[in-house]
This record gives C-alpha cells, structure tokens and sequence, in this order.
C-alpha cells in the first residue's frame, strides 16, 4: 500500500512495486522473455516466408492470380497464411515493447504537489515509468539494504544504486570526483542503519521516487531516468548534500551540473527535430512556392544563414528565447526592422543563428515563414568601390531582394554603414531605411553599445531601427551556454571538460578580463584550456579548473590559481620578507602584510580594491620602499607599479588628464595605465598635493573599486592596491616622535586635528589603513646602510669579487648618511659618491681581479684582499 | 544483481506468448487499429507537405522567377499547374498506398487464421 500519490489529470501516480529479489528475478525474466519471443515471431516470419517464396516459385508465380490458389489446400497456402499470422503477431508484440505499460503525461506544466495516499482516481504505478536504467538502480539499492540486513531502504541505498547508472557516471566524472572519494564516509553510515528483513522502501524513498516523477514531467520527459532520481536523493538528504559540500561541490554546482547533463540532451533532441525539418528546407535561393529569383550580386557579398542552418553549421542558441520573442514582436507589431544591440561578444551573432534555426524549422511567426535569412557583408559590399559605386551595388542588391521577396536580410555591424564618415557614406544608411520604408521587406541588424550611441542612435537609420538590447548574460546562463560549446570544444582536443573547469572560465574571466564580454570571453579560455591540456597532458587528459585558471592568468597577469604549498610559506613569512627591504616600521608592514594575505585567499570584499592605505611620515622613511617592496612580493615584480604624482593634478582641470578629456576618444592617463595593468600597485605620491576634485575621483575608486574614463569604458581597480603617500603632518610626527608620545596617540592626533585642514573625514575613512612612518632611529639607519653595502656585494658578485664593510665603516657612513629631515635618503648618494666611486676607481686601475676581496674601512678607504691563484 | 534462470525465461516467454496470444484479436480492431490508422492518417498529411502542394496550391496565380508580365504570369500559371498536378500526383499515390495498407490491415488477422486453418486442414 503506497504512502504518498501525486494526482494529475484525474489519475493517482504512485509507487507500488515490489522489489524483493523474487519480483526482481521474475522482472528481469520478463524481459528476457520479451526479447526471446520477438527473435523467434521474426525467426519463423523469415523462414515461413522464405518458404513461401520457394514453393510459390516450383510452381510458377502467375498461380496466384487464381482463385484455386487461395481456396484449394496447398503447402503454399498453409505458409502464406502461416506468414500473415507472423506479422500480425509481431506487430502486435512491438507496439508492446515499443510503448511502456503506462505513459507519462504531458504538457502539465505546474505538477501538484506530493499528497498522502488517497486512492482515488485510475491507479499508474510509477515503477512502469522508470528508465530500465533507473530500475537496474532501484533494484541495486534494495540488493545493497539485503546484502547488509537493513530494516529500510532509505535514501543513502538509493545514492549509491544510482553510482553506476551512465548518466549519474557522467555528473561524477565531471565534477572530478569518483565513488571512492566518498566510500569512506558513505560506509560508516551504512553501519549505522536499523536492522531487519526484508527490506522495505523507506517514506523518504518513496517521495523521492514521486518527486522525480514530478520533475520528470514538469520536462517534458518520457520516462522517469537515474539522474532524477539521483537528483531527488541529493535534494531530500542532507548527509548527502554535506557528503558533496565536503568535496567542494555546493548546490549551485550541482544543480548546473545536471543542467548541463539536460542542456546537451535538449541539443541532441533540438538537433533532430532539426534535421528533420531541414528535409523540407530548400537550400538554393529559390524558396518553396518558386515565387523568388535568381540574386546573383547578393549572392556575391552575403552569406545565406537558413542554408548554412540546413547544413547544421550555425552554433545553438542557449537561454536567449525572451530576445528571440521581442524581436518576433517587434516584426509582427508592424514596425518591423529590428537593432540587436549589446556588447562584443555576448552573441549577437548566435541570435541571428537561432533565428535562422527556427525559420528552417519554421517555428516563426507567418512572416517569416518560406522566407531565408541573408547576412549581407558590409565590407565586402564597399570594398574596392568608392562611395558612389558602393551606393550602386547597394541599389542592384536592394532591387535583387525586392522582386526576390522571400529574403530578409540580415545585417551585422550596420554601424559600417554609418561609420565610412563621409556624407556619401551616411547616404548608404539613407538608402537602406529608404528601401525598407518603400519595399514593406525588414531587417535584422546588430551593432554593438558604443557603435549605436556613437553612430546610429541619431542618425535615420535610429529612427526606423527598433532597438533590442542584448545584455551580458548572468553567469549562470553564461555556464549554460559554454555548456552547449563544450562538446565540439572536447571534440576538437580530444579532452574532458570537468565542471569546475567550465565554472572557472565563466566567473575568473567575468571577474579579471574586463575589456571583453561574456559568454565569448569564457569560451575563449575555455578553448584555450582544452588546447594547452591537449598538448601537455596527450589525448583523453582531463582539464581541470587549474587549467583554466592558469590560462586566465597568462592573459591578465593576475595569480588566479589556488594558493599552492610554497606559496602559502611565502605568505606567511611575508613580514620577515617585507622586513628584509624596509627597516623598523614594524606597524606598517604588519598591516600591510595582513592586508595580503586577506586578499590572497579570498577574504576581502570583491567590489573594492584588494586593499587601500594612506602612508603618512617624513621623507626617506621607507614609504615608497615599502610600496615597492609589496608589488615585488605580491604581484611578482617590483616594476608592477603605476606611480602618479599627485603634485602634477594641483588644478582641478588636471583630472582631464587623469580620466581623459571628455570627446577624446583617449582614456586618462590613470585610467589607461589600471585598463592595461589591471593587477598592480597604483602608488599615489605625495597626495596632499592634489586639488580637492581629484580626491573626489579617488573617493569612488575606494568605494566601488572602479572608475570611468571620458570613452564611457568602467575601468576595473579590484586587483590593485592603492597606496597612497603624504607628506602632511610630518613636523609634527617629528615633534611627538622626539617627545616620546606612543604611536597610537601620534596617529589619533594626526587624523582628528593635523590632517584635518587637507583631507575630509570621509576620505581619510575610506582607507583600509593609515600607517604612520617612524623617523628613522640612528640604529634604523645603520640596518639601511648593511642593506645598501650588500647591494654592493651583489652588484660585484657577477664578477667574482667579494665585498665587505667593516663594522667602523658602516657606522661612519650611517652616521654621515642620515639627515633628520630627509630620512635616510642622502645615505644612497653618500653610498654612491664613496664606495661605488672607490670601487669603481680600483677596477679602473686594474688592482682587483677574479677571486679578490674588496673590504671597506672607515673614512672611505678600501683595501683589496687577494684571493688564492689558481 | 539476480539472474533469472534459463528456465525460468524459457517458461516466462511461453506464458507470455500465451497471453499475447490470447488479447491479440481485440487488440487488433481497437488499439491497435486505432494506431495503425493514425500513423496512415499522419503519413498522408505529411506527404501532402513534402509534395508541397499546400505551397504550391497557395502561389497558384503568383509569377514565377518575379516576372509579372501578362506572359509571365500565363507561363508561370501554365507551369505552376502542371507542377501541382504532378505533385498531387504524388500525394494520390501515396494516399491510395496508405489506403491499400489499411485494408490489408482490416483483413489480414482473420483471413490469415481463416486460411492457415482451412489449408493447414485439408493439406493434412
């Protein structure tokens, strides 16, 4: 007696099978008996016949034609008739074993909820309408309850009797994970489950069994197949969710995962019904009722899309069914010529390919249909004609498809035709509208955002083109869509997607490649990746996120591969590194190094840039050392910098030179400088310096991590860090250094009353962190000058000569090197005028060879140690 | 997983052929002929597209290759009648096929019982 029921159209679906091992011998024996007796119909057909034939042919065909022939008793006769029997009784048994014993219903596209078991209505037993291969994985599941004595078959049995089933392999190997992975914790929990015999289906199964049923109506499947079962169990168990969770694989990616399973379903069923209709497509530019003519000069520059779509060449079209119906509408509703309009890339071309897919299917609205789909090639049109000609040819053709009539054209681009400048040109866009006006034809055009605000939107073409907009898809539709390319993508390297890795070429190439738009970017990485796997790991390899990151970070620069072992050392030790570089300033690099390591693993919020300071402190302290310093320990290289000084923008008109000066068609020079380099350190220097508007410009880059530049482009400042230098407030840091006052103080001094007067409150509130430099300390500036004298030691080491300063030395040259107003920057030219001269002076006179060792003594002397002959 | 026994599949299919046996002559005048006249049905309207003569018919007075001259248009209706004419042709053919099957379908359970009885009788 079943527990749960889903009622549809007047009948009561539910589960009422057994399936103990007698009843899944006497299943199983069924079919091989089904089997068994269509060989033997078809067996005895073939021989009666053939029989026939031989008997028919001893005694001559033309006896047929007598009635003796049919009436009289004869051999020939008995197996004729015999023949005749055979094929009815097989007929009769196909159409048995073609059709299920129940049917699924259809078109139901809001399926009621499960109920508890009422018994009311024509009983259907879902176990008819399960797969075979989701009955295999039922029966699997009640095999693994007997085998361990279990009481139930709960959902975990369930699980693991849809592992084997194809579809279920399928979702497994994609996400990378194997049975295996999951043996373990999956075997403990057996352990732990009730006793008892038999075992009986659990309630919670039993509804998983209905709510795969619902879901299998409510897509229009014909039967109940293991992946909605395996679906249901994941949905209905939270051990198994958490099972998953465990392996790094969440809801989202689950569910995208069976989406993907479905979407390649879908293709291969979309592409059926398309070649079936292709049938009746023709393929030449004669249409159907042979009204069209012969158009030889649009032949010559346009490309005939519902042929190519016959032939099957056209990509599919995924998730864009709303656009497709506006434009439908819009060519309906009487205004009839239609703009597609949307960025490079987010598949305006797959739009027109999808239109073309469903003319030759014929699912259009009336107008369209026995009509073909032409892409007329601008620049083929104007090439090697002058403006003039070029109108000409656009005339021939514009007559060709008038007197044609069965053609609408499509035209990519139709910026080109406005884009030529000159007044000529702008008459093409004139004749085209003027056509369209007199001809009653339209026109499907695209052009991208830019090229419609910049050229079209005011011009006549503007005005007669409806306008549809083509956004950047989400990236979950983004996901689906590389989905639907991942098959030839795999086809074409001989190597398998996992799911992560098509994942990761959606959202790393929506977060770090700006210029250009999804989904194109994403199936770009992603055919990347499939090729760089293919030649590095051979055929059948696996591309795996990693793959992809990799090849992510080769175009932008950016580190987007997980944190690896080595790495995870070196983000750990960053301060003893940071500390190697920059002397005392222990606060500074401390939060500079937090700030890191945070951005390094993901923990900071995404829409600002990875971190923002304010370094404030005298000159020569180590600010733009330490800014240096984090771009060659985080970004790879102490060059990755982008240094403004601020001190240039002290009018507030300079900020044209920062953002670009409005209608220049030229980015600033901040904005260019972030637009290529987009994973760098922006280094402000000397920020009191720059008019209050610009602080203004750098408020938003704080907030929201972007900027936009004159051209319109948002510039992307997420994967920089900001660091910006000041001098303000410099006496006074001196004056309570000097005074002993605790740096905690200096700084609340600092930014409630010194830094008032320069900077607003919001601004200095925007900054992950102001750091305070320290003067520098006379021991600090010894530390500085044995970093300078072993960049000394490392500049001659390429020439195999030793360097060493004596203890006196180096004291005398901190000594002489430190200036309390400009920190320890007159040591570098101290250390240049008196050692490198010296040394210089003696390779010059040829006192030093290979193997020698130069010391350094106080007052500026050198003395040459020589070293061993070889 | 339970494999079922030769035997047991060997004893299953007599049963079966039994029973299939035995619900094959009401199957055939209800089920069965309502599919079997269905898909006939569908196979004729399909030819009518594949023809095309719905197109054809349609574009009847319509000039062919875009000439809309009155010899144009006399040639192309000339044409255009001809072509229908062949190609519902084709359609009558396929229809009358169609309709051959059915009968053969109406007739051929009990005249194959009726004649394998009656020979199979008088032969022995």
């Amino acid at each position: 007696m079943p527990e749960f029921e889903v009622q549809l159209d007047g009948k009561s679906y539910s589960w009422s099978a057994f399936m103990d091992e007698e009843h899944v011998r006497e299943r199983s024996a069924r079919l091989s008996a089904s089997k068994l007796l269509s060989g033997v119909a078809f067996g005895k057909l073939v021989v009666a016949g053939l029989i026939t034939l031989v008997l028919l042919f001893v005694q001559g065909f033309s006896s047929v034609l007598t009635s003796a022939f049919w009436v009289d008793p004869s051999w020939t006769g008995v197996f004729l008739y015999a023949t005749g029997l055979f094929v009815a009784f097989l007929y009769f048994h196909q159409s048995l074993v073609g059709t299920l014993s129940a049917v699924m219903p259809t078109g139901s596209e809001e399926v009621p909820e499960v109920v508890s078991f009422q018994s009311e209505g024509t009983h259907v037993n879902l176990a008819d309408l399960f797969s075979a291969d989701a009955t295999a994985s039922i029966e699997r599941a009640f095999e693994l309850a007997t085998k361990f004595g279990h009481k139930n078959v709960e959902l975990l049995h369930i699980f693991v009797g849809t592992i084997d089933a194809s579809d279920v392999s399928v979702v497994f190997g994609r996400l990378g994970l194997s049975f295996a992975d999951l043996q373990d914790a999956v075997g403990r929990r057996l352990q732990t489950r009730e006793l008892g015999k038999p075992p009986r289906l659990s309630l919670e199964g039993e509804r998983v069994f209905l709510e795969a049923f619902r879901r299998a109506v409510s897509e229009d499947r014909s039967e109940i197949s293991s992946l909605e079962i395996f679906a249901g169990v994941y949905e209905q168990d939270a051990f198994i969710r958490e099972l998953f969770l465990d392996k790094g694989v969440d809801e989202t990616k689950f569910h995208n995962m069976i989406a993907w399973l479905r979407i390649h379903e879908n293709m291969r069923e979309r592409y059926k019904q398309s070649r079936k209709a292709a049938m009746y497509k023709p393929t030449g530019p004669m249409n159907r009722a042979m009204t069209s003519i012969a158009t030889p000069m649009l032949d010559a520059v346009s490309e005939d899309l519902t042929t190519a779509a016959v032939s099957g060449r056209l990509p599919m079209m995924i998730d864009r069914e709303s656009q497709v119906e506006e434009i439908f509408r819009v060519i309906e509703g009487g205004r009839q010529s239609v703009v597609l309009v949307g960025p490079e890339g987010v598949g305006k071309s797959t739009v027109l390919a999808g239109i073309a897919d469903l003319m030759v299917r014929e699912e259009v609205p009336k107008i369209l249909q026995d009509r073909r789909l032409v892409r007329i090639s601008i620049p083929h049109l104007v090439s090697g004609a002058n403006p003039s000609q070029a109108q000409e040819r656009l005339l021939q053709i514009f007559s060709e498809v008038a007197r044609s009539r069965n053609i609408i054209l499509a035209i990519t681009d139709i910026d080109q035709l406005v884009a030529q400048g000159t007044t000529e040109a702008t008459d093409l866009g004139a004749t085209l509208v003027d056509f369209l006006s007199r001809s009653g034809t339209f026109a499907i055009a695209t052009t991208t955002s830019q090229a419609y605000t910049r050229l079209v939107e005011r011009s006549i073409l503007g005005r007669s083109f409806q306008k549809v907009d083509l956004l950047e898809p989400d990236q979950e539709s983004a996901i689906h869509m590389l989905q639907s390319k991942i098959g030839s993508i795999e086809y074409e390297h001989n190597v398998i997607f996992t799911y992560e890795a098509v994942e990761k070429a959606v959202t790393l190439s929506d977060r770090y490649m700006h210029e250009t738009y999804l989904p194109k970017k994403a199936i770009e990485v992603a055919r990347e990746a499939g090729l760089q796997v293919s030649k590095t790991k051979g055929e059948d390899a696996l591309v795996t996120g990693e793959d992809v990151a990799s090849i992510v970070s080769s175009k932008t620069g950016i580190p987007t591969m997980s944190v690896a072992e080595d790495e995870k050392d070196k983000l750990l030790s960053l301060e003893d590194k940071m500390h190697g570089r920059v002397i005392g300033q222990d606060e500074a690099v401390k939060a500079v190094a937090s700030a890191l390591r945070r951005a390094r693993t993901d923990l900071r919020s995404q829409g600002r840039p990875i971190a923002t300071f304010l370094f404030l402190g005298p000159t020569g302290v180590g600010k733009t050392e330490l800014a240096k310093t984090v771009a060659e320990t985080y970004f790879g290289d102490e060059n990755m910098m982008i240094r403004m000084d601020m001190s240039e923008y002290q009018e507030a008109s300079s900020i044209n030179r920062l953002l670009g000066a409005p209608g220049s068609n030229q980015g600033g020079l901040l904005t260019e400088a972030v637009r290529k380099q987009p994973f760098a350190i922006v280094l402000l220097d000397e920020l009191e310096k720059a008019h209050p508007d610009i602080l203004n410009v750098f408020l938003q880059v704080f907030e929201d991590g972007r900027l936009t530049d004159s051209v319109g482009r948002t510039i992307d400042f997420t994967n920089t860090i900001v660091i910006s230098t000041s001098n303000a407030g410099t006496q006074y840091i001196q004056d309570a250094v000097a005074r002993g006052d605790s740096m905690e103080t200096i700084k609340t001094q600092l930014i409630e009353e010194e830094l008032q007067g320069i900077y607003r409150p919001e601004f200095l509130n925007r900054f992950d962190g102001i750091i305070v430099f320290k003067p520098l300390t006379p021991d600090d500036v010894k530390e500085i000058t044995k970093i300078f004298m072993s960049a000394v030691a490392t500049r001659l080491e390429p020439k195999g000569i030793g360097f060493t300063a004596e203890e006196s030395a180096v004291a005398e040259l901190a000594e002489r090197g430190f200036d309390p107003k400009f920190g320890a920057r007159p040591l570098r030219r101290l250390v240049q005028e008196e050692v490198d001269n010296a040394i210089a002076n003696a390779l010059l006179e040829g006192n030093v060879r290979r193997r020698d060792r130069i010391v350094l003594e106080a007052g500026g002397k050198i003395r040459i140690e020589k070293g061993v002959e070889l | 997983m339970t494999k079922p026994s030769n035997v047991l599949i060997f004893k299953t299919a007599v049963l079966e052929s039994m029973k299939e046996l035995g619900r094959l002559p009401l199957w055939w005048y209800t089920t069965g002929l309502k599919q079997t006249f269905g898909k006939l049905l569908h196979s004729v309207a399909e030819s009518v597209r594949y023809f095309g003569v719905d197109v054809w018919s349609k574009n009847l007075f319509v000039p062919m290759y875009g000439d809309a001259s009155i010899t144009g248009r006399l040639i192309s209706f000339i044409v255009r009648f001809f072509v229908l004419l062949a190609r519902s042709l084709g359609v009558l053919l396929w229809t009358v096929v169609a309709g051959i099957l059915a009968v053969v379908y109406v007739f051929l359970l009990p005249v194959s019982v009726i004649g394998f009885v009656s020979h199979l009788i008088g032969v022995l």
